[in-house]
């Protein structure tokens, strides 16, 4: 039996928690994830936020989470956990979920928001196998979700803001940050977010890399080389670190999949972290039932992601009953023109403007 | 723009004396010094301030305080996401540095804690003299300083 919606979302983080709470009460909606618990990347974010009090500013990423499940549930919104979407299919008009016991769902909306966020990317080194090696993201769900401290002493290798938020959250859990590195020049991330693991003691060497893993079946140490100009290894600057835990934090992708198999174009727009299904400025794709925002359509933040959850919503909307949702999507356009101006918020704004470019190549 | 600090995460003298408010005020009475230079989508210390004392035009803005009204309260560094906003206190001697902490274990008053750098060396020991916490769960710890170190002590960690 196909189970119907106004709205079936995919990925309960940010962006689709966001537009399940503007839709809950207006038309029928239900968010699915694959996940145990609702909240995407937030539900493991115990650092508090930037952005403004509008993007809940100073708020802790679990605390949001918490907030809107809670209104999403109060408007009606039917949360499905541990739902994997496997496909979308054209013909049929619906997506086909797994659940937790294999059992498959059918599902029809009669429009779509896939938010399926982002996946780290791997490193490419001498042993990169061996148990003791993570993505900064696992560890991270490791220790904030389940409890767990996946080592006692970590190289991270990686200075973006990821790498060096969760090397804080390793201090804090009690585990010993032996260095972060970074084969830019600069420290990607931000200054305060650098500054905070640096006065507890924890060096950041800039122009570094990983070389390779040592241990019999298990990481016991890192060798590390630095870099010259033209990001080659410096011959006889290896150092041996010892550790039991190396987390790797050096990008994002946007998760594509369900796009591609749904038969929406797809582009590469480095800006936006690689391959992102192309999308006008209301985040509507190639395939007019189907909408994409947050890091699915380029990597950015929790605070940017919520409010093109906002605008996708909002767009479904009008598509879908006859309301005026110009004043509101006016005022989310110039939210997101605000958050993505400083030198930070640059690429994604150039991102976007590639993107912008592309849709209307596609006629969008 | 010259930013010498995304090399090592650290901020150097030069600066960090831009920073600080006029010499006249700083003998005068406590003061928030907010170490954020980059310009970055972030304004909660403007919120948190009930004095109005700190202010911001657009989100990417760098923070702008007006010390006349600052009281030193410590509302804003208990608010700040970025952890960048201490109070200096150099009208006494020791001095009193007030910094942002987030760790385990929580310090006791009258305990002595390790002082830290910005370079997060070990430069002294230190008795901590407040705590306060904010809703969020992140605590302002008052320490007394050595005079002549109240420009580089921006940590503590517990001896205990
Ligand atoms: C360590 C770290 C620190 C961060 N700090 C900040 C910060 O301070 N401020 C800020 O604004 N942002 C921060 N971010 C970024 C922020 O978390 C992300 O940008 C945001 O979560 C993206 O939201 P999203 O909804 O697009 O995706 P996600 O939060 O990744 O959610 C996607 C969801 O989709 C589900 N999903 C994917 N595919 C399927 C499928 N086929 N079937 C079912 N479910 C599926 C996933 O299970 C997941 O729950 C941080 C990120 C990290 C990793
Ligand atoms: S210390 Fe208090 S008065 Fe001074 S800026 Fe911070 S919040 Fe305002
Ligand atoms: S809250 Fe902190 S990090 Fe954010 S702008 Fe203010 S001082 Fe800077």
């Amino acid at each position: 039996m196909v189970e119907e919606y106004d709205v079936v979302i995919v990925g309960s983080g940010p962006a689709g928690l966001a537009a399940a709470e503007v839709l809950g009460g207006e038309v029928s909606v239900c968010v699915l994830d694959e996940q145990p618990y609702a909240g995407g990347q937030l539900i493991k974010q115990t650092h508090k936020f930037f952005g403004s009090k509008e993007h809940f500013a100073g708020w802790r990423g679990i605390d949001i989470a918490e907030y809107l499940i809670g209104e999403v549930k109060r408007r009606g919104v039917e949360l499905k956990q541990q739902h994997r979407v496997l496909g979308y299919y054209a013909e049929e008009d619906l997506v086909v979920a797994e659940d937790e016991n294999g059992k498959l769902h059918e599902i029809r909306g009669k429009k779509y928001l896939f938010a399926t966020g982002a996946m780290e990317n791997m490193f490419v080194f001498e042993n990169n196998d061996l148990p003791g090696i993570f993505g900064a993201g696992a560890a991270q769900t490791l220790m904030n979700m389940y409890g767990v401290k996946p080592g006692t002493r970590v190289v991270m290798l990686g200075a973006g803001n990821i790498g060096l938020i969760v090397s804080y959250q390793m201090l804090q859990a009690g585990i010993d940050v032996a260095m972060i590195l970074d084969a830019s020049p600069t420290i990607g991330g931000y200054h305060v977010h650098a500054a905070k693991v640096v006065r507890a003691g924890v060096p950041i060497r800039t122009r570094y890399t990983v070389k390779r893993a040592i241990g019999e079946d298990k990481l016991e140490a890192v060798e590390i080389v630095k870099l010259d100009e033209n990001w080659s290894p410096i011959d006889g600057t290896e150092e041996i670190v010892e550790a039991d835990l190396l987390c790797i934090s050096i990008g994002l992708s946007p998760v594509i999949e369900l796009f591609a198999q749904a038969g929406c174009r797809i582009e590469y727009v480095p800006f936006l972290g690689g391959y992102v299904p192309v999308h006008n400025k209301f985040m509507k794709t190639t395939n007019e039932k189907i909408f994409v925002a947050g890091d699915a359509s380029g990597i950015e933040e929790a605070s940017t992601a919520m409010v093109e959850g906002k605008i996708a919503a909002l767009a479904m909307l009008g598509d879908l009953k006859n309301v005026d949702i110009e004043d509101r999507i006016m005022h989310e356009f110039e939210s997101l023109a605000k958050l993505r101006t400083g030198f930070f918020g640059r690429r994604p704004k150039e991102g976007k403007i590639q993107m912008e470019k592309l849709a209307s190549k596609y006629g969008l | 723009m010259n930013t010498p600090w995304r090399k090592d995460g650290i901020l150097d003298n030069s600066v960090v004396s831009k920073l600080l408010p006029p010499e006249e005020l700083r003998n005068s009475k406590a003061y928030a010094l907010l170490e954020c230079v980059e310009n970055i989508p972030c304004d909660p210390c403007t919120r948190a301030c009930p004095f109005k004392a700190i202010t911001m035009e657009h989100i990417t803005d760098l923070p702008q305080i007006n010390w006349d009204r600052c009281t030193g309260c410590a509302l804003c560094v208990m608010a700040c996401p970025g952890l960048a906003i201490f109070i200096i206190d150099e009208t006494t001697d020791p001095a009193k540095v007030t910094v942002p902490y987030e760790m385990l274990p929580l310090p006791e008053v009258g305990e002595e804690v390790k002082l830290l750098s910005r370079r997060g060396e070990v430069i002294g020991k230190g008795k901590v003299l407040k705590l306060k916490v904010s809703k969020n769960k992140t605590y302002a710890v008052t320490v007394e300083v050595p005079r002549e170190r109240v420009h580089d002590v921006r940590a503590i960690r517990c001896i205990k």
